[in-house]
Formats: structure tokens, C-alpha cells, sequence
């Protein structure tokens, strides 16, 4: 395993082997695809935050710094990335994040990882270091990488340092939940909360119990009023909750983990075969379902990420292929030596 | 059978463009200083005529500009000489409103502000709204990635662009993203939103809907200096408020939006501010209590708040007619467009005011102040000798300091055909070289849009100068 300590030793770890593959964390290690026969590098020392601005509302971070060490440094300056990316106390690193492009429940308010990243520095097949973006709020020069490399899995480039954008975090947090009396009042709720401007912070979906999860933040003096005009409870068991979502808490430990991006029509769908192992988050987008067999996860049609589980395809469901798939993996890594890209 | 008469199978006479008189009203852009014209106008009714053209210029690697509205700021619509320009217009169709999962499916001649006003009877709205929403459309939208007063706080097109389907310049049909906020796999919407046209053409676009807020706190401040307008929102930012959206304006912006439109902007003020709330009416009350704060310690001289919506209107148009006013100022203007970092703005309004003073040209300031993106006008007189060029000159200078402050070439108006030549400032030539490889995936042999965004060798003529007809007419006035 080699361990490279700057954007330059990753460059070179990667021009000095044919096949190679990225970890970060481990926190999300099924993504990074099959690495037999592959040069496995580590993401493990090439951490560090390189620059934080606050008054900018910008840091930017080297690809394996943790994200639990970001949070802190973040909250010191009562900052935050609205965006809650999973597995945080699991080891998860700010490159894995982005290229996981897994977006925790608080995307709901302000947007997914796509939305708050602005730069991307990176490794590509050919062993070149990479400049996508930049270091502003706003900036509209030169194809938009960044993005790209949201979910690209380490399949197009090996991420070495990202420049996101961070907000000022609220001072008042509640925990609030609705109970329904069937699944398809809970999604008509969810549906009339979504179109409301109540400016929720998370709203979650658990179609096993019908229940809806969400957050308010705000000025903490204005937190109860505004409940109690959206008409809902405070619940009890929200930190919980909330600790599990950030843990991906679902299923048995030998079950398959699979993200499933949906809207809320599909709802009823999911939960048909799913139920008791699933949770509805960002508002209807998406589905996490843990099951024991992956048959049954792609016999719904819809396209799955696995993120955990015994090992075997990473995206299942129907695929989407088109010729500029192929061409644009040979953009990026003319000599495949990342895996095989992932696009749908 | 030569190109014409290869259109003339796809299109009518009437949508088939090749007078000189038809083709005079494509030949420019909003970068009105530059002009070209086309071999030919094709007018699409509907997404299979606009693939078949694209096929056929792949076949016969003809260069194509797709073009709404032609409001692009930085040539992105200019026209390809021995090339064809695909007016999308026609395609117009909002072809799915779905209020309840709050999803607006639009073909590329959308107009922009259209998509808010179907949606505005279910409390919805489309966020990115460029100063030319009446007239822009979505497919421009997604080209250039447009932005608007309230990017900090709800970014830019491309964070509202769920999914789209697009003929890319090889003919083929790709669709990317859908109707979900989630995705799997490598970003590419995210890759073509900003592409400026070079990868291919925007069919159906899938967007995003927003509630509207429920109340809006809007207060107009003037102060002595320019300083101190950006010291205060410093202090808005530190605060940790996170207002809608935050726009100054210097003294020659103010006087030339007085005299268009009369919006009471305070008279003698050398800056003005103006801060946007908005969100829950509880929330709102408690944030505006600490704005109050955060103003009144600021030094404001006049503090004006909009008491209804009408107000709020008042005040906005003031902003928004700037530049459209401050052209009226003078014969001639470039309009810029770059972004420095926010707490280093002060720093770049000094420079620009010196840079102006020593090439003897007013130079007026309109910005986007919480996110860093300038807007300086400059003004000159074509009719004088040199003129233009020292104007281009301190354009130059403007932009290379910009990069120089570790910001940006450009926050939102693109690359286009005005800035090429200043990408390699920005990029270093692996970046560059990546970029063309990218580009060559969607479109290898360069038939979509060539000539914008790269560097390249052929200059486009220079045209007329000033404002765009429909400016002077105020129907679109600038972001």
C-alpha cells in the first residue's frame, strides 16, 4: 500500500503503476471497486487543511483529511457544511466524500455536495495534476469538474485537494416528527411540508411506521413558534435518529447498503418490498434500502448505488450507456488506470 | 448538394434563413462590440428538427452557434463565420409542470421568468433570475451557467438543473441526470451546465422548483464612502446572517439609476447598500433585529426599508436598470464581469478607481457584494481616437487583477468569445489541454460553438458599440 503525503507523490504513485485504486477512510470501500491486480494507494497521509477563510465562506482541504476534523475546525468559527456527508465518525475523508457522492439528510436546505463544492484539484490517468474550478463562491470560467467528480467514484481521477464552500451554521437545532396514519398520507404530507415555505432543515421519510423526521434551525427564540405553525412535535428521539442517519444505520451487518435516487412518486414502490429496512431521505430523493439479496434491489427497476455488502457490482437496476460514456473515460484516463467509470 | 440546399430538406422557407436582412438581426450578441455573419438561420419547431441539423453539420462538419435569445454578455450567440446559427426560440413548450414534487421539465427557448410564472400559482418559483429573465431562456441558462442577485445563498442554474436531454455535436441522443435531486455515477449535468455550447444542444431540461419565501426584509442603505458599504457587509457576513442577497452600488451607478427610473435612492450618498432577507416570518423578525444592529453600527447616513412589496420592487429596479442606465451615460461601455475574494473587495474597488484615473475613463460599480462578483462599466467614446482600446486596456488590467487576487475571470457571464484569450491566466495548459480533451469527447471535430472559451487565432469583426437594441429599449438590462 503506498501512503503519499502530497498532490505530487500521488501524481507520481499513480504514473508509476498500470492499474491503480484509491482509498480514503474505508468507511465506504465497496465504491472504490474491484482492486485485484491493482496498485493500492492510500489517501491516509495526504491530509491537512491548506487554507480556511471563514469570511469567505471557503476552506480548501487535501483529499484524506477527515471530515470529522473539517466539522471541528468548522464549528470553531461557527461555520458548517449543510450538506452532512455520512460516516463522519466511521473515518470518511473529504475526497471520499466527494467521490462517494453520498449527501446526508441536511442536503435537504441548502443542496448536496454538487452544490457546495467549487474546486477540485486531481490526478488523471495520465498522470497529470489537474486544476478544475476554483476558490471563490462564484465562478463560471473554464467546464465545471468539480461536479463531475461529485460520485465519480475515483474512476476518472484520484482526488488530491477540493475547495468547498461552508456556511454559517444556525445556533437553534430541533428535532421535530410527524406521525401518519398510513404510507400514502405520509407522502402527501411530505409533499405539502416540501411546498411550504417553513425552510425545514432535513425532512425524512420512514415508510415501515409511516412516520416523517425533520429538522428546524434558526434563531432559537423563533424555533417553537415556527413548529408549532407547521404543526408538528417535538420528538424525543430525534438525536438518535439523527446519529444513525449520519452512521447509515440500517439492516443487518452481512445485508447489501443500496442509495437509490427517486422521487417521491416511487415512494410506494420502494417501500413495497422494502419497508421495515428503509428510510425516505431529502424529502422524497432518495431511498436507502438494506437487503440480503441484490436481486431484489435491482429487481426494482430503478438504478441503485451499493455502498455496502459482500462484494459484486457496484450499480445495479437498469443502466444507461452512451458512446460518450466511453469517450470521455478516455478523456480522463486514456490508459485505464483507475477502474472502470461509473456513469448513468 | 450544397449546405442550403441540404437545410432545404429539413426546413421550410420560412425557417430557413439566407437573405442578408434576415441574417443582420443574428449577427450580434449582447457583446454588441463584436458582429459575424452566418451562411444561414435555421428556426426549429420542434427537438427532432433540431437533431436532424445537428446530425447533418456533423456529417458536413459545419460549424453551428445554437442561440435563444441572444443575450449572452460575452459572445456566447456570436455567430460562426461559414457557420449556421439554430435558433432555438421556437422550442418554447413547457412540456411538464409537477407542482407536487415541485419539477418543471422545459424545452431550451423556455424564457426563464416564464417558468417562475406558471409556477408561481403553486407557491413555487424557478431561483436562478438574471436581470434579462424577461427575455433570456433557459437553454442560455444552462449554456452559461446564469446567475443572478441571490447565487450565495441558492447558487446558479446548474444547482437547480436536475437532469437534461441533449444532441450532442456527434449527432448522438444522451440524456444525463432526471427528475430526482439524487444521483449515481460521474456529475455529467453538472459537466454540461456552463459548457457554452461547445458540447451540444440543451432539448429538455429538467429543473428544480423552490417555494417562494414567505416574507422578505429588503432595506436600501446609503453611506458616505464605498468603504464603508463593504465594511458593513463584512459585518452582515462575520454576523453569521445569511441574507437572499447583497448588491452595492457606487455614486455614478446611483446617479445614472436615478435619472432612468427614479427609485429614491438617497441623493447624496456615495454608495449604496442594499441587504435582502428572507424566509419565515419568525425567523425573519428575529433576523432582522440583528441586522438592524449590525446596520446602525455601520455608519449608514439613510436607512430605508421597504414597508410592502411594491417597495421591495422599487428598490430592485433601481439595481437592476443600473446598467441599462449607466449606459445611457456615455456613447460606449464594456460591461465586466469578475470576481475577487468578498474581503478583499474594498481593496479591488481602490485599484479599479486608480486604474480608471490613470487612463483618464469613468469607470462605474455595481457588484454582487456577497459572493465578490464585480460588475465595473466602462465607460468611453468611440468617436474619440484610441478610445475603445484603453477601454479593452483597463478591461484587461481589471481581469488580470482579479486573477492576480486568487478569484475569477468570470462569476457569471461565461468566457465566451470576450475573455479567451485570458483562460490560460487562470489555467495552467495541462487544465487547458484536459478541457479540449473533455470537449473533443461531446464534439471532436469542434463544430458546436467554436471559438468561445479556448484561446484562439481568428478575431470576429468588430461591430457597433453600446447597448443592445433591446437594452436601450428597456426590456433586458444587465445582471
Amino acid at each position: 500500500m503506498l501512503e503519499p503525503t502530497t498532490s505530487e507523490e500521488l501524481r507520481d504513485c499513480i504514473r508509476d503503476h498500470e492499474k491503480v485504486a484509491i482509498q480514503g477512510g474505508c468507511s465506504k470501500r465497496r465504491l472504490v471497486g474491484d482492486f485485484a491486480g491493482r496498485q493500492l494507494i492510500s489517501t491516509a497521509k495526504l491530509c491537512g487543511v491548506i487554507e480556511y477563510k471563514p469570511d469567505e465562506y471557503i476552506f480548501t482541504a487535501k483529499a484524506g483529511t477527515k471530515l470529522s476534523e473539517i466539522k471541528a475546525m468548522l464549528a470553531e468559527n461557527g461555520q458548517y457544511l449543510p450538506c452532512d456527508p455520512p460516516l463522519v465518525d466511521e473515518g470518511a475523508t473529504l475526497g471520499g466524500a466527494v467521490a462517494a457522492g453520498l449527501n446526508g439528510p441536511g442536503s435537504y436546505r441548502f443542496g448536496g455536495l454538487r452544490d457546495f463544492i467549487l474546486g477540485v484539484r486531481f490526478v488523471d490517468g495520465a498522470g497529470r495534476l489537474i486544476m478544475g474550478g476554483g476558490k471563490v463562491v462564484k465562478n463560471a470560467a473554464g467546464f465545471d469538474f468539480p461536479k463531475l467528480m461529485v460520485g465519480s467514484l475515483g474512476r476518472l481521477g484520484a482526488l488530491a485537494e477540493l475547495t468547498l464552500k461552508v456556511f454559517p451554521e444556525p445556533e437553534g437545532l430541533s428535532h421535530l416528527r410527524l406521525r401518519c396514519s398510513n404510507l400514502q398520507a405520509a407522502v402527501a404530507t411530505l409533499n405539502e411540508l416540501a411546498n411550504q415555505p417553513w425552510d425545514l432543515d432535513a425532512l425524512e421519510l420512514l415508510p415501515g411506521t409511516h412516520e416523517l423526521k425533520f429538522r428546524l434551525r434558526g434563531e432559537p427564540g423563533a424555533l417553537d413558534d415556527r413548529r408549532a405553525r407547521i404543526g408538528a412535535d417535538i420528538d424525543p428521539t430525534g438525536g438518535l435518529f439523527w446519529d444513525e442517519r449520519g452512521s447509515l444505520l440500517l439492516g443487518k451487518p452481512d445485508d447489501y447498503l443500496a442509495k437509490i435516487p427517486i422521487t417521491p412518486d416511487q415512494i410506494a414502490a420502494v417501500a413495497d418490498r422494502f419497508s421495515d429496512e428503509c428510510v425516505v431521505s431529502i424529502a422524497g430523493n432518495v431511498a436507502w434500502v438494506a437487503g440480503a439479496d441484490l436481486g431484489e434491489i435491482g429487481g426494482l427497476g430503478i438504478p441503485a448505488l451499493i455502498v455496502r455488502g459482500r462484494a459484486g457490482e457496484t450499480v445495479v437496476g437498469p443502466k444507461r450507456a452512451a458512446a460518450l460514456h466511453t469517450a470521455l473515460k478516455h478523456a480522463f484516463d486514456p490508459e485505464e488506470r483507475f477502474p472502470p467509470a461509473v456513469m448513468t | 448538394m450544397d449546405l442550403i440546399a441540404r437545410l432545404a430538406e429539413i426546413f421550410p422557407a420560412d425557417r430557413l434563413l439566407v437573405d442578408d436582412m434576415s441574417l443582420v438581426s443574428y449577427e450580434s450578441d449582447g457583446l454588441t462590440v463584436f458582429k459575424a455573419k452566418p451562411r444561414a438561420v435555421v428556426v426549429p419547431e420542434n427537438a427532432d428538427e433540431v437533431i436532424a441539423v445537428v446530425r447533418l453539420c456533423a456529417a458536413e462538419k459545419v460549424p453551428f452557434v445554437a442561440r435563444g435569445s441572444g443575450t449572452s454578455l460575452s459572445g456566447g450567440a456570436l455567430p460562426v463565420q461559414d457557420g449556421i446559427v439554430i435558433a432555438l426560440n421556437r422550442l418554447d413548450k413547457i412540456l411538464k409542470l409537477d407542482h407536487r414534487q415541485r419539477i418543471a421539465v422545459v424545452e431550451p427557448g423556455v424564457v426563464n421568468l416564464h417558468v417562475s410564472q406558471v409556477a408561481a400559482p403553486h407557491g413555487l418559483h424557478f431561483a436562478p433570475d438574471p436581470s434579462s429573465q424577461l427575455i433570456c431562456t433557459i437553454g442560455g441558462n444552462v449554456a452559461f451557467n446564469s446567475g443572478g442577485a441571490h447565487c450565495l445563498k441558492y447558487g446558479m442554474t446548474s444547482n437547480h438543473v436536475l437532469g437534461l436531454k441533449a444532441v450532442l455535436a456527434t449527432g448522438e441522443v444522451a440524456e444525463f441526470g432526471g427528475e430526482s435531486r439524487e444521483s449515481i455515477g460521474a456529475d455529467l449535468t453538472g459537466l454540461f451546465v456552463g459548457s457554452e455550447g461547445l458540447f451540444g444542444i440543451a432539448l429538455e431540461v429538467t429543473l428544480r422548483l423552490l417555494p417562494k419565501a414567505e416574507v422578505f426584509h429588503t432595506v436600501l442603505v446609503g453611506y458616505d464612502t464605498l468603504e464603508q458599504a463593504g465594511d458593513a457587509v463584512s459585518r452582515v457576513v462575520s454576523s453569521g446572517l445569511l441574507p437572499g442577497a447583497m448588491e452595492i452600488m457606487d455614486r455614478l451607478a446611483i446617479d445614472a439609476a436615478e435619472a432612468a427610473v427614479d427609485a429614491g435612492y438617497p441623493k447624496d450618498a456615495e454608495a449604496v447598500l442594499i441587504v435582502e432577507l428572507e424566509g419565515m416570518r419568525e425567523q425573519i423578525d428575529a433576523e432582522v433585529r440583528q441586522l438592524d444592529q449590525i446596520l446602525a453600527d455601520s455608519g449608514a447616513k439613510t436607512t430605508r426599508v421597504a414597508a410592502d412589496s411594491e417597495e421591495r420592487m422599487t428598490i430592485w429596479r433601481g439595481r437592476k436598470s443600473a446598467f441599462s442606465a449607466v449606459g445611457r451615460l456615455s456613447p460606449d461601455f464594456i460591461v465586466q464581469d469578475g470576481v475577487v475574494p468578498r474581503s478583499r473587495l474594498g481593496e479591488a474597488l481602490r485599484r479599479i478607481q486608480q486604474m480608471g484615473k490613470a487612463a483618464n475613463i469613468r469607470v462605474a460599480n455595481v457588484f454582487h457584494a456577497g459572493d465578490g462578483n464585480l460588475h465595473p462599466l466602462i465607460l468611453f467614446d468611440n468617436a474619440e481616437k484610441g478610445a475603445h482600446q484603453r477601454a479593452e486596456d483597463l478591461a484587461g488590467e481589471i481581469l488580470r487583477m482579479c486573477i492576480e487576487m486568487g478569484g475569477s475571470l468570470t462569476g457569471e457571464h461565461g468566457v465566451g468569445m470576450e475573455k479567451r484569450e485570458f483562460l490560460p491566466e487562470m489555467f495552467a495548459a495541462d487544465d487547458i489541454a484536459m478541457m479540449k480533451s473533455v470537449r473533443a469527447a461531446f464534439d471532436p471535430d469542434s463544430i458546436a460553438n467554436p471559438g468561445k472559451m479556448f484561446p484562439g487565432k481568428e478575431a470576429p469583426s468588430l461591430a457597433l458599440h453600446g447597448m443592445h437594441p433591446l437594452e436601450r429599449e428597456g426590456v433586458i438590462s444587465r445582471e
